[in-house]
């Protein structure tokens, strides 16, 4: 497996024009979210009001027990779910009131299930020509599989190892778990978001595969600088692989920590600290990660 | 030989139909029973328009065209009254018989003193069952080829992703609904084709031709999808032409062995049974019990009623 080395990404960072840093690539102003509850007249609040900013080019780690909003704050950026109230704001555009199908150029989400990111009934590059047309908003009646986005397809699959460019033609049912999701990460990469969602995109990866796919997920985004904000159970993905780590609570954000307040913490500290903060302990998940 | 021949004769022009099913329940996944009324529509249209004199080709294409409106219409009842497309379709589909008639005027129309593209091709010097397998067979295979063309485009792909997983669809940057609204024209514009070829054929126009018609289409899609089993689009846009031809075949060899026309309908029922039940079971369903097979069936069949989903169409 290649890891893109990270003097050349440091480098690409540098690089990026100015302009691209001017707006933040997220901010989420006094959002609130309320479904029903069971009873007549109950409601959950899933998020409370809500507010947070991510700079360009940074990875944001969002850590949070089960019901502590952390997807409901996702659906509402990608745009399967509306706010009651509050903005969304991406890379300095409202898009509260957007669909998601016209959000796609800006966000990109890699879901948990490889079955929610890939088209299992066509081909790998059909997959691609899709993304492609998909960020271009242009679907029109040209040849989708045609040379342009082979290449494409196969210079982006070459940079997993994982000779899935010589696989172009085969249904995307044919992949393993892991390399669809590598697969998704790639073409959610590929259409340069102004923000990246990750859905707990290793979780259902068995151990080994989650660190390929996740350290290979944190290179690419690193190269493209693509701000990115990652919802995990892993802690230690979470301290590993960020810029910045948050935590969930009761739908609010409860603990907020910048790179160097992370620095040199460890799992067993970041557990504390949310125990003695939420009066609750994690699923056997997170502390299973440890080992 | 002539078992086959019969079986062209009458079943190619099925063709457009067939693939309007295949379209709608297999690329867009919308059950959608209009189709069937769309069938009428379009036997109404074309009918009505050969009295009033207009050529067969002119014909034909008014007959798809109010095919098309249909779907439009439960296309726009789905996205915009959120209705379901199995309730939408039925609605429409009962509809579709009063507008047919009111597009005839009456119970039923007589073609026998107007040219048709059967009698055209007939008039080049085939005989009249030549001309029905020739003009049957222009018509599926132009469909088939448009067909095969189209879903391959970036336009057709997004259709084929908004029939595969909507929410995956929309994250890929896809308008579902205008692909739903689009997919159900394409599909109704294709079953009153077929709906326009049969009255021209037939040489007149009752309006119960509508009558179960889906069920013809169906299985041919049914035997179609169990000869290639693959999402891939070629395989199985040819197994359903291919599929046609068996249906008609099976039905023509039932007839020949004295079965009363009547009983038609009831051999497409057992037809479409009996590939679902083999498709579903394998030949579990047969196993002797106590036997490996049979067990197997039997688990398969428990995980099934398990995991059976109530849907709630209201």
């Amino acid at each position: 497996m290649n890891v893109i080395d990270s003097d050349n990404l440091a480098r690409d960072c540098r690089e990026k024009p100015e302009s691209t840093f001017s707006h933040p690539a997220l901010e989420v102003r006094d959002c609130v979210k309320r479904f029903k509850g069971f009873g007549r007249n109950e409601f959950v609040i899933a998020a409370d009001s809500i507010n947070l900013t991510i700079t360009a080019g940074t990875i944001v780690a969002l850590v949070g027990s089960n019901g502590s909003g952390k997807s409901t704050l996702m659906s509402m950026i990608a745009g399967s779910q509306l706010p009651d109230s509050g903005r969304i704001i991406v890379a300095g555009e409202d898009v509260t009131e957007q669909p998601s199908w016209q959000r796609t150029g800006k966000v990109a989400l890699v879901r948990q299930n490889p079955e929610h990111n890939v088209f299992s009934a066509l081909t790998i590059v059909e997959n691609f020509a899709l993304a492609e047309a998909g960020q271009a908003r242009r679907f029109n009646l040209k040849r989708a599989a045609g040379p342009r986005v082979r290449d494409l397809a196969r210079d982006t699959l070459a940079q997993f190892s994982m000779g899935l460019e010589d696989r172009l033609d085969q249904l995307a049912g044919t992949l393993s778990g892991g390399q669809r999701q590598a697969v998704s990460v790639a073409m959610a990469t590929s259409r340069n978001p102004a923000l990246l969602l990750l859905d707990e995109h290793v979780s259902a990866l068995d151990p080994t595969r989650a660190r390929v796919v996740m350290e290979q997920t944190e290179a690419i985004v690193r190269q493209r600088s693509i701000a990115t904000l990652m919802v995990t159970h892993d802690m230690g993905h979470a301290l590993k692989h960020s810029d910045r780590l948050i935590l969930m609570h009761r739908g609010r954000i409860a603990m907020d920590l910048a790179s160097k307040e992370k620095a040199g913490m460890g799992v067993p500290d970041l557990l504390a600290r949310f125990e003695k903060l939420t009066g609750e302990t994690l699923p056997d998940s997170a502390v299973l990660a440890r080992a | 030989m002539s078992i086959l021949l019969i079986g062209a004769q009458v079943g190619l022009i099925y063709g457009p139909l067939a693939l309007g099913i295949y379209f709608a329940l297999n690329i867009l996944s919308l059950p959608d029973l209009t189709l069937e009324g769309s069938f009428g529509i379009g036997g109404a249209s074309t009918a009505v328009a050969l009295v009033a004199g207009l050529d067969p080709a002119t014909a034909l294409l008014l007959g798809i065209l109010g095919g098309a409106i249909a779907g439009l219409i439960t296309g726009l009842l789905h996205v915009y009254l959120r209705m379901n497309v199995l309730l939408a379709g039925i609605l429409m589909t009962t509809a579709a018989w009063s507008i047919s008639l009111a597009i005839m005027g009456a119970g039923n129309i007589s073609l026998l003193s107007q040219a048709t593209i059967f009698t055209w091709i007939e008039g080049l010097g085939f005989s009249g069952q030549w001309a029905a397998i020739i003009v049957g067979a222009l018509a599926s295979g132009l469909v088939a080829l448009v067909l095969i063309w189209f879903l391959h485009t970036n336009y057709g792909l997004s259709m084929r992703a908004s029939g595969l997983n909507i929410q995956t669809a929309r994250s890929f940057g896809i308008r579902t609904e205008a692909r739903q609204i689009v997919g159900l024209i394409i599909a109704n514009g294709l079953a009153a084709a077929s709906g326009a070829l049969v009255v021209q054929s037939q040489g007149f126009m009752d309006v119960s031709i509508q009558t179960g018609v889906i069920v013809v289409g169906l299985a041919a899609l049914m035997i179609g999808m169990s000869v290639f089993k693959t999402p891939k689009i070629i395989p199985s846009i040819l197994g359903v032409l291919l599929g046609i031809l068996v249906y008609r075949v099976v039905v023509t060899i039932a007839l020949k062995l004295g079965l009363p026309p009547y009983f038609v309908k009831l051999v497409t029922a057992l037809v479409v049974f009996g590939i679902i039940a083999v498709r579903a079971n394998g030949l579990g369903l047969i196993a002797i019990p106590g036997t490996k097979a049979a067990k197997k069936n039997a688990r398969e069949r428990l995980e099934y009623l398990e995991n059976d989903r109530v849907v709630n169409i209201t």
